[in-house]
């Protein structure tokens, strides 16, 4: 096979792996996120309980 | 035909890549999540009998401590996972293998202290962590 035309068929391959994997990774990740939520749910709680406290004590 | 099949191959390679990594992501966000709100609930309690019992709000932020350290972890934990989520998708070629290990590290070390700090797992954990598992090559 001519040499250039192996190259030629590697960064044709290669083209159009990464197209898809750009697409399949974004729906992916951003899936993930998702679920991870923008914040924990423990610091929610935690938040919310050092301020139940703290107007419980005096503090606010 | 030669041409064909190359391609063929590797598409069908940078597929089985993508779902590996997407499998990863997912289901560590799953596991993690599953914990965090797991851990939120068990904080509220937790809270709940130190504000009752303490006597003044240096008493309470006492009796909290090992709870806050574990929340901490469970935070960090959370951020770690979504710079990895952030950083694929910024189009950053993580290898499938390492990013398995990876959440997988994570994971452990966050259910870890959380199961030492007492609070129950909750089930239908073990396969989301077989899963990562498997897809790090460990199993």
């Amino acid at each position: 096979m001519n040499p250039l035309t192996l190259v030629e068929l590697l960064r044709d391959i290669l083209t159009i792996a990464t197209a898809i994997m750009d697409v399949l990774v974004t729906r992916d990740t951003k899936s993930a996120k998702e679920l991870l939520g923008d914040i924990p749910a423990t610091e929610i709680a935690r938040n919310a309980e050092k301020i139940r406290a703290a107007k419980k004590f005096g503090k606010l | 035909m030669l041409r064909f099949l190359i391609l063929s191959f590797s598409l069908l390679l940078a597929a089985c890549g993508v779902t590996a990594q997407q499998r990863t992501m997912t289901t560590s966000a799953v596991i993690l999540s599953t914990v965090d709100h797991a851990y939120a609930e068990a904080y509220k309690m937790q809270s709940d009998r130190a504000i009752s019992d303490a006597q003044s709000y240096e008493s309470y932020e006492a009796a909290m401590a090992p709870y806050d350290a574990v929340a901490s972890s469970i935070v960090e934990a959370h951020r770690l996972l979504t710079v990895l989520a952030d950083r694929l998708e910024s189009g950053e070629a993580l290898v499938a293998r390492d990013l398995a290990i990876t959440c997988l590290a994570i994971i452990q070390e966050t259910l870890r202290q959380v199961q030492a700090a007492g609070v129950p797992i909750p089930e239908g954990l073990a396969e989301g962590i077989s899963v990562l598992k498997v897809l790090a090559g460990l199993l």
